[in-house]
């Protein structure tokens, strides 16, 4: 047990970060906690580094200096795959569907470790593999129905429209069972209608004690649904608060404003 | 006169629309900016105005003459230019070919608009040869521009031209914008910076969920606290 983490309710900490490319200062300094069952929002103009914080916490970059926490394990350094395992999942910009699949086998791949993927289950203990196989087929079910696209379940993943792709995202980041989400612009490019169900299943989710962290920029979502609000502007955290104190800082406006 | 006159246009993707209303105007030799948060429909209003995007109700005017409905085609023999925000040089050809691209429905000699572009930028000048994907990111965006005027446009449509740029290139890239407002042609110009946007404009608009929120000088627009809460969704 590490002694920087004195508050067991910070699922997620990232103690000054840093991040490069060439000369550019990504990311500088970066600090910041997420609790426990929170829908923590990221927000801030385009360039401020959002992404990249992301891609440092998730393993996609390694940060220059700094150090990342889950459940007080270092995380920073470790490969995608491993921080996955210990529970974390984050989704993309673009949706990453795997487009010549369906959706049920989209979802079916998601669970890590199945038995069947080792040769020796998959030849001498083949009722083991079908058993696990009936019950991730039954949460993949259970999932598409909560993101109302069981309908689909036959279809190719790549037919999707955006809106559906983001709402194939969530059903993924659900079959992992992870304790933290992260997802990069849930909204973008969903359409109205579909926003309020993404905005109604990320607050479902979490009433189940789903924790969130969320860059967004539509800001229905963010100033209905998340606090607290990090912000960040050029590479740094500006600062952090409720919805109704981000909205009257003078400095988060002015920093959406340009300098 | 105006040389751009936009009434009440609706447009968007298959059934979703994106702009539900926006009328603006951009007089002959004027720099208008258009601001506005994520999604308000910025670039939306650029790509229907230059015909990317099919107008579904509104109409567009250059000159006093209607163009709703052409083609990008068609607009650039009328005097639009168009730069977008991103992928807009071809990466494998050198900086003159891009050049040359620009200005594919000419017959005539190009000689003397090469040299006005790189009269204008200097930088460019000196990378001729070399195939533009291996350009900087200001470099780019000035070949972006050097393309656009190899037309010899009367109005030229900027989306976001600063996006992706270090602050010290950005501001030369607003210096240029400035001088070819000087040479006489109309610029009409998304950005997210809006303080240098506006403070460089003689008007801008503010753009809020598809229709128009306010319209103003720059300096107004800049002197308004409303505007800035819109960022953060303040109604």
């Amino acid at each position: 047990m590490t002694v920087e983490m004195k508050n067991s309710n910070d699922l997620l900490k990232v103690e000054g970060v840093c991040k490069s490319f060439g000369k550019m200062l990504a990311v500088n300094q970066c600090s910041l906690d997420v609790t426990k069952g929170t829908i923590t929002a990221l927000i801030g103009p385009n360039g401020a580094g959002k992404t990249t914080l992301f891609n440092l916490i998730s393993g996609f970059h390694k940060p220059d200096t700094g150090k990342v926490f889950l459940k007080g394990d270092r995380i920073d350094g470790l490969r995608p795959d491993k921080i996955f395992h210990k529970g974390l999942i984050r989704t993309f910009q673009i949706s990453r569907e795997l487009e010549k699949m369906t959706l049920l086998e989209n979802l079916m791949l998601v669970p890590g470790r199945q038995e069947g993927e080792m040769i020796w289950n998959a030849w001498f203990r083949p009722w083991r593999v079908r058993a696990q196989e009936k019950q991730v087929k039954e949460r993949a079910i259970e999932t598409l129905r909560f993101v109302e696209l069981f309908h689909l379940k036959d279809e190719y993943a790549g037919n999707l429209s955006t809106g559906q792709k983001r709402l194939l995202e969530i059903a993924r980041t659900m079959m992992a069972d992870p304790d933290i989400i992260l997802l990069d612009e849930p909204g973008a490019g969903v359409n109205p209608t579909l926003m309020n169900k993404l905005i109604g299943y990320i607050h479902q989710l979490n009433g189940q004690g789903k924790t969130f962290l969320i860059v967004e920029h539509n800001m229905e979502l963010v100033m209905t649904i998340c606090d607290p609000i990090i912000v960040m502007n050029a590479g740094s955290i500006l600062t952090q608060g409720t919805p109704q104190q981000i909205r009257n800082d003078e400095r988060v406006i002015n920093a959406y404003l340009g300098e | 006169m105006a040389i751009l006159e936009v009434k009440d246009l609706v447009s968007g993707y298959s059934e979703v629309m994106i702009l539900n209303g926006v009328s603006i105007h951009c007089a002959d030799n004027e720099i208008v900016s258009i601001i506005g948060p994520n999604g308000a429909g910025k670039s939306t209003l650029m790509k229907s105005i230059f015909g990317l995007i099919p107008v579904k109700q509104g109409s567009v005017a250059f000159d006093g003459r209607s163009i709703t409905g052409m083609r990008p085609n068609q607009l650039v023999k009328l005097g639009m230019s168009y730069v977008p925000q991103e992928k807009n040089v071809f990466p494998s050809l050198t900086v003159e070919e891009n050049l040359q691209m620009g200005a594919f429905i000419r017959n005539d000699d190009l000689t003397g608009s090469i040299d006005r572009v790189f009269e204008l930028f200097p930088f460019i000048a000196d990378k001729r040869k070399s195939v533009s994907g291996t350009l900087s990111g200001g470099g780019r965006q000035m070949l972006a521009l050097g393309r656009a005027l190899m037309l010899e446009p009367r109005l030229l449509l900027l989306d976001e031209p600063s996006a992706g740029l270090a602050p010290l290139v950005r501001d030369e890239i607003f210096e240029k914008v400035m001088e070819i407002r000087q040479s006489g042609v109309a610029i009409l110009m998304v950005e997210q910076n809006a303080k240098k946007a506006l403070g460089m404009s003689d008007r801008g608009y503010v753009l809020v969920m598809g229709k128009n929120r306010y319209e103003d000088t720059g300096e107004a627009l800049l002197a308004n606290p409303e505007v800035g809460r819109l960022y953060l969704g303040g109604a």
